[in-house]
């Protein structure tokens, strides 16, 4: 880079150029999810979360139970989301608490084998049950 | 709700404000209003986050309001600060234009090319854009801030009496002994205004995101020119991982803030002519570092490192009582921090998963196991590589049309910053040596993350060292 204004300009150029190629990416991919089939889902599911959170005391500990047959992410996610809105109730993976709930990724699947021997409570949709668990 | 938002606002940063004013009464311009303000929030959210955690320790839920307590507190502080002579003295003095270390290297006339402005402002848009939209796919941020940051603030938060169930080990995957800078700092917010809307986690990822952006900007155009400001501001905004991070709400974007705070204050402290504002600095740099230690973790190991960096380069440069001094001054910021951290570690947090086993055999064995070390190395050569999906590469090209200046000698902060980087990355390699977790499994998770937590300083470091376009 012989001239001197090139050499100032030039590495600039790129630069502008390359921040705004990968902000507009991280634009371009949040407009699609916008759109996606899984907008507004967290808000869906903590909406659902709310009756559910009304019939457990704040020092209640739940178990939780799901069927895991989708993304990894996705169900660690949705366990993330419920002990969220849960909070100060504390959730914990298993099924040996007085009540369990069950946070299930394939909501049309009725194949709930995790939940076979529990006893159901309250269905809340989305994917959410409530059992009755082992330990009464 | 209004009242309440602006009086938990309001009373830290007037603090925060006090305190900056108190160390650096710089001539008043944009730049170091900008810069000035900028820490002034960072100081004010940490100090704010800790008050919150010991209220919460001793007085919540029976005790007094928070809204009556902690005001009342910080305006005292304010009222005795303002009491003394000295105070009002220092506020009041004319700004002081004595010989200064970082003269030499004031860069060229303070202006921009018309292209360039056009250029930054269209990238920080878009930045501006993609952040908000992440915020509204997630509104309640990532994966971290979900399961750890703001899940903490909801327990702290709707807990009352219960709120140390957050510290549960029956919670174990949720980190209970990560520090609570951040979920103390949106319990706090969701105290004042009385209800837990997503909206304050939101903003205050947001305001981390922009102050850090602002705080290298403002600095660069205090301590060398508004060209170099603008364009390391777009080599971060340029960053698509640290805009991305900032709309997940993730704590590492505030660790940066706190490690770029540090760094930026020990160079005004080098900067400054006057020996009173260089005291005051310091234990701001001090109490930065330490708010570092109280967003993550890994705030512990930039501390160490930090202390070791002053004191080497110190002792080397100015002698054994300087850098007792340096050293004194820096640690009267960060020791009641580090208090702080020490009752929460040793009184609520469970032991930590990467170092709660007394079993030293694992340990060792690890320590010696070579394959180990090859898969870190290449991790991190890997990263460095392919840093910000090839801003590296963009990296060189401007490094080597604009090259490093020939002014000389570098100020000993600049040397004890790049060390103090040196450290901590060499800290991080170690800590994945260490680690009992799946090691590749672990590298993937938070490599990237950790090295986004240096990056804002590093470019800091750069552009200080890097030559003037008009050279």
């Amino acid at each position: 880079m012989k001239s001197p204004k090139l050499r100032i300009y030039l590495p600039l150029a790129i630069l502008v150029l390359f921040g705004l190629y990968t902000n507009l990416r991280i634009v371009n991919k949040e407009v699609d999810r916008l759109h996606g089939p899984g907008r507004f889902e967290e808000a869906v599911y903590d909406a659902r979360l709310a009756p559910l959170k009304a019939m457990l005391p704040p020092d209640a500990i739940v178990g939780y139970v799901t069927d895991e047959e989708g993304d990894v992410r996705h169900w660690v996610k949705y366990f993330y989301l419920t002990q969220y809105d849960l909070c100060p109730v504390l959730v914990v993976r298993g099924k040996s608490y007085p009540y369990v709930i069950g946070g299930y990724y394939d909501i049309d699947n009725p194949r709930r084998t995790d939940a076979a021997d529990l006893l159901p409570v309250k269905d809340f949709g989305a994917g959410i049950e409530l059992y009755r668990g082992r330990q009464r | 709700m209004i009242p309440g938002l602006l009086l938990s606002i309001g009373a830290p940063l007037a603090l925060g404000l006090l305190l900056v004013r108190m160390a650096w009464q710089p001539r008043l311009t944009l730049r170091a209003g900008l810069l000035q303000l900028t820490l002034a929030c960072g100081l004010g959210i940490g100090i704010s986050s800790c008050t919150f955690f010991l209220y919460m320790a001793s007085v919540q839920p029976k005790g007094p309001r928070l809204a009556l307590v902690e005001p009342a507190l910080f305006l005292c502080v304010i009222a005795v600060c303002l009491a003394f002579g000295r105070t009002r003295r220092s506020l009041c003095a004319q700004p002081v234009a004595g010989p200064s270390t970082l003269a030499p290297f004031r860069a060229g006339p303070d202006t921009i090319p018309k292209p360039l402005l056009i250029g930054f402002c269209a990238v920080l848009a878009c930045a501006v854009g993609g952040l908000i939209l992440v915020s509204i796919n997630k509104p309640h941020g990532g994966g971290d801030a979900l399961g750890i940051w703001n899940m903490r603030a909801r327990f702290m938060f709707r807990g009352h009496e219960l709120w140390m169930r957050g510290f549960s080990g029956m919670i174990a995957w949720s980190h209970p002994d990560y520090p609570l800078l951040i979920p103390s700092s949106i319990a706090r917010l969701w105290t004042y205004i009385g209800f837990d809307t997503h909206r304050v986690p939101q903003v205050l990822s947001r305001f981390f995101t922009f102050a850090t952006v602002a705080a290298l900007a403002s600095s660069l155009a205090v301590l060398r020119s508004v060209r170099h400001a603008v364009e390391a501001a777009l080599f971060l905004l340029a960053t698509a991982y640290f805009v991305r991070l900032g709309g997940d709400q993730y704590a590492d974007i505030p660790m940066g803030f706190f490690i770029l705070s540090t760094a930026v204050l020990l160079m005004l402290s080098e900067a400054t002519a006057a020996i009173e504002a260089s005291r005051g600095l310091l234990s701001l740099a001090g109490m930065t570092a330490g708010f570092a230690a109280w967003t993550k973790n890994e705030g512990m190991l930039f501390v160490l490192a930090a202390v070791v960096a002053l004191t080497a380069t110190t002792l080397f440069k100015r002698g054994f009582r300087n850098s007792a001094r340096t050293l004194g001054l820096f640690l009267a910021g960060l020791i009641p921090v580090l208090l702080v951290i020490l009752y929460f570690k040793t009184r609520y947090a469970p032991p930590n998963d990467l170092f709660g086993s007394h079993d030293p055999g694992p340990f060792l064995a690890r320590l010696r196991d070579s394959h180990r070390y090859a898969l870190i190395a290449r991790a991190f050569g890997n990263e460095l590589l392919r840093w910000g999906n090839g801003l590296t590469a963009v990296f060189a090209i401007y490094l080597v049309a604009r090259g490093v200046t020939s002014r000389r000698p570098l100020p000993a902060f600049v040397f004890a910053s790049f060390i103090a980087l040196a450290l901590m990355f060499m800290g991080y390699f170690f800590v994945y040596v260490l680690t009992p977790m799946d090691l590749s499994w672990q590298l993937g998770t938070s490599l990237e993350r950790l090295l986004l937590q240096m990056w804002p300083t590093l470019l800091f470091l750069l552009f200080l060292v890097i030559r003037p376009a008009e050279e």
